[in-house]
């Protein structure tokens, strides 16, 4: 993972750490986080609300509230060049045209007073990528693509007189209409029924393949990152606790919170019956972290050294992900046994392997 | 999962789609848009309605009532008083339409301004703002103008002066409520620089009620615009602005009573007209975001 020198890794985030200052109190909601993305892949961003998850988009987007938020370290390198060292003029023209973020609610996130045609092609029209007549067409072209129905009367249309599903396909083409290379989607289908989620991961996945785009996925629903991620990054109080290839992550999480997470969701393959277990607690506030690991009070593992130490990520024996855990990195946690196991929540909550 | 087909000639309208309003409504609605349309009429083509000349000196007897051959009479130099009144609409209504054309854009561009940035230049802004609504917005306009000047301009430079802190108030709160929807950040994500933020994403949501505050105040600035030229700071003979058609009329009231009463009636029923026109629109924008989701 970290450290290999693949050639293809298009953004590269090293160490990044945000600085909160509200009411004279100093946060870090995002403190550390590193991971690599390539081409075609797709890093799932887990963790309970305010773990950090959007506070790390905001920060790769460089759309942290101005006055309030700020980087503090890090580096996130997209083609060679650091994003977060980019002056504002610079790193605005970045934005839409080589990365690009997907609002979660498709309801808010569309300007209620232009049409669907007209907000689509926004991104072109901001960067003058195209006259208003093509990027018009390159957005017609683009809905049509991703099966908006009644084209082109659609594209006259306002958002309010479409549908949730639709609308969060036009927030999805509003995304990826400026070819971007890196997708930042914040819960894309957290206010979508089951059925439209199901299509529009469907479309994420086929629009992925086709234009290679890396994919950073916030999400809290463990299914769909089952569904769709290639890799995951645990958060927890704004640090990540663990990170790697999906599979082995859910298999084998190697730190006790992402075992409460996957504890806490129901799997296909659940047998009637069993029972869901939840994490007992609630998430520290920012500003006032206990010393040590911040999962240690509501941790069922934790040793002494959890209260006394942070662990930073480090490699666990006989796994392929980092876990920030002192007990996992001295081997001492229990094998992983969600109770009822039957072959592991991969075989429920996937389905079908992916790709 | 279908999408209604828009109406035909349903375009970027912030108004949005019609609603139907009660018939009372709608003919005084309708009536208002009349008045607005002749007075306009008549300010840009004044030849339409008369063939007399405004200027023309002893055209009738002196001081006649109004007849068949002068319908508003003639004044105290026997000039067609209907003529006065026709060609003085030019110079009370475009006098009217700048100032509130000028006080409209000023304001919304300071309202936008501090709404959206927020911070310091919020404070500095509305605190100016705080202090031309704290001052009686006439008295402070008379005397802007009369430290300016007689004549049109200054009325309109100083009327302007104390016409856009309404504007900026109300446009600031209608950004501040607006600049913190998703779709503001959707835009900043696209890459959309500030103006165009502030323009495209922001301001069009503020046009409704726009709309409507700048129709009825066509009819509160041209009494303020009569109002100087009344009390002599304004327009100056031989133009026939109506407020100095009233103040000229003042010494013939008992033997004169047409001049006061028609440049009065214009002014009354031009800022009726107005009245009417803003109230419909704000009722229909009032249907309006009722109907909407």
């Amino acid at each position: 993972m970290t450290g290999s020198e693949r050639p293809d890794v298009l953004l590269r985030v090293t160490g990044l750490r945000t600085r909160l200052v509200a009411g004279g109190a100093t946060a870090y909601p995002v403190d550390g986080v590193s991971f690599e993305l390539r081409h075609g892949q797709t890093l799932a961003l887990v963790g309970e609300s305010g773990s950090g998850k959007s506070m790390t988009a905001l920060s790769l987007m460089g759309l942290l509230p101005r006055g309030a938020a700020s980087i503090a370290a890090g580096r996130a390198e997209l083609d060679g060049r650091d994003l977060l060292a980019l002056p504002p003029k610079q790193m605005r023209r970045m934005r839409g045209l080589e990365i690009a973020y997907m609002p979660q609610d498709p309801v808010s996130a569309l300007n209620p007073s232009l049409t669907v045609g007209r907000q689509v092609a926004e991104a072109l029209l901001v960067h003058r990528a195209a006259g208003r007549q093509e990027a018009l067409a390159r957005s017609e072209a683009l809905l049509r693509r991703m099966g908006l129905p009644n084209l082109p009367d659609a594209l006259d249309a306002y958002p309010h007189q479409l549908s949730g599903g639709m609308r969060q396909r036009v927030v999805l083409a509003m995304a990826l209409i400026g070819n971007p290379k890196v997708l930042i989607a914040d819960e894309p289908t957290t206010a979508l029924d089951v059925t439209t989620q199901e299509q529009i991961i469907e479309l994420l996945l086929d629009m992925q393949d086709e234009t290679r785009l890396g994919l950073i996925l916030i999400t809290h629903d463990m299914g769909v990152v089952a569904r769709i991620a290639t890799d995951v990054m645990v958060m927890y109080a704004g640090r990540p606790v663990e990170y790697g290839p999906v599979d082995e992550v859910f298999e084998a999480p190697t730190h006790p919170y992402t075992r409460g997470l996957l504890e806490s969701v129901s799997f296909e393959a659940m047998p009637p019956g069993a029972r869901l277990r939840s994490i007992e607690g609630v998430p520290p506030p920012l500003d006032r972290l206990p010393d040590g690991c911040p999962f240690h009070p509501r941790c069922r593992h934790a040793v002494a050294a959890c209260s006394a130490r942070t662990p930073d990520l480090a490699a666990v024996p006989g796994s392929t992900s980092v876990s920030a855990c002192h007990v996992a990195r001295d081997g001492a946690l229990p094998p992983f046994a969600l109770g009822w196991q039957a072959g592991g929540p991969q075989a429920g909550l996937a389905g079908e392997a992916r790709r | 999962m279908t999408v209604p087909a828009a109406p035909a000639g349903w375009r970027h309208r912030v108004m949005g789609r019609a609603v139907p309003l009660p018939v009372r409504r709608n003919a005084f609605v309708a009536a208002g848009g009349l008045i607005v349309l002749l007075f306009a009429a008549a300010a840009a083509f004044p030849r339409l309605f008369t063939h007399a000349s405004p200027t023309a000196l002893y055209v009738g007897p002196p001081l006649s009532p109004p007849s068949a051959a002068h319908w508003f009479g003639t004044d105290e130099l026997g000039r067609d008083f209907f003529a006065r009144v026709v060609y003085g609409a030019r110079d009370s209504l475009v006098m009217s339409v700048l100032v509130v054309a000028i006080g409209a854009l000023a304001g919304t561009a300071i309202g936008a301004l501090a709404g959206f940035r927020g911070g310091a230049a919020d404070e500095v802004l509305m605190r100016i703002v705080d202090l031309f609504l704290a001052l009686p917005a006439f008295i402070l306009a008379l005397a802007l103008s009369a430290f300016l000047g007689r004549g049109m301009a200054s009325v309109v430079i100083a009327l302007s002066i104390v016409w856009w802190p309404g504007y900026a108030r109300q446009v600031r709160g209608m950004v501040l409520s607006t600049k913190h929807r998703l779709h503001v950040q959707g835009a900043r994500a696209l890459g959309a620089s500030r103006w165009r933020i502030v323009r495209r994403h922001i301001l069009p949501f503020t046009y409704g009620q726009l709309n409507t505050r700048v129709t009825q105040d066509l009819g509160f600035a041209l009494v303020n615009v009569a109002g100087l030229s009344f009390l002599g700071v304004g327009a100056q003979p031989p133009a026939s602005e109506w407020g100095l058609l009233l103040n000229a009329g003042r010494s013939y009231v008992t033997n004169g009573w047409w001049l006061t009463l028609f440049p009065g009636l214009a002014i009354t029923v031009w800022t009726l007209g107005a009245a009417l026109l803003g109230d419909g629109l704000a009722a229909r924008l009032r249907g309006e975001s009722q109907g909407r989701p």
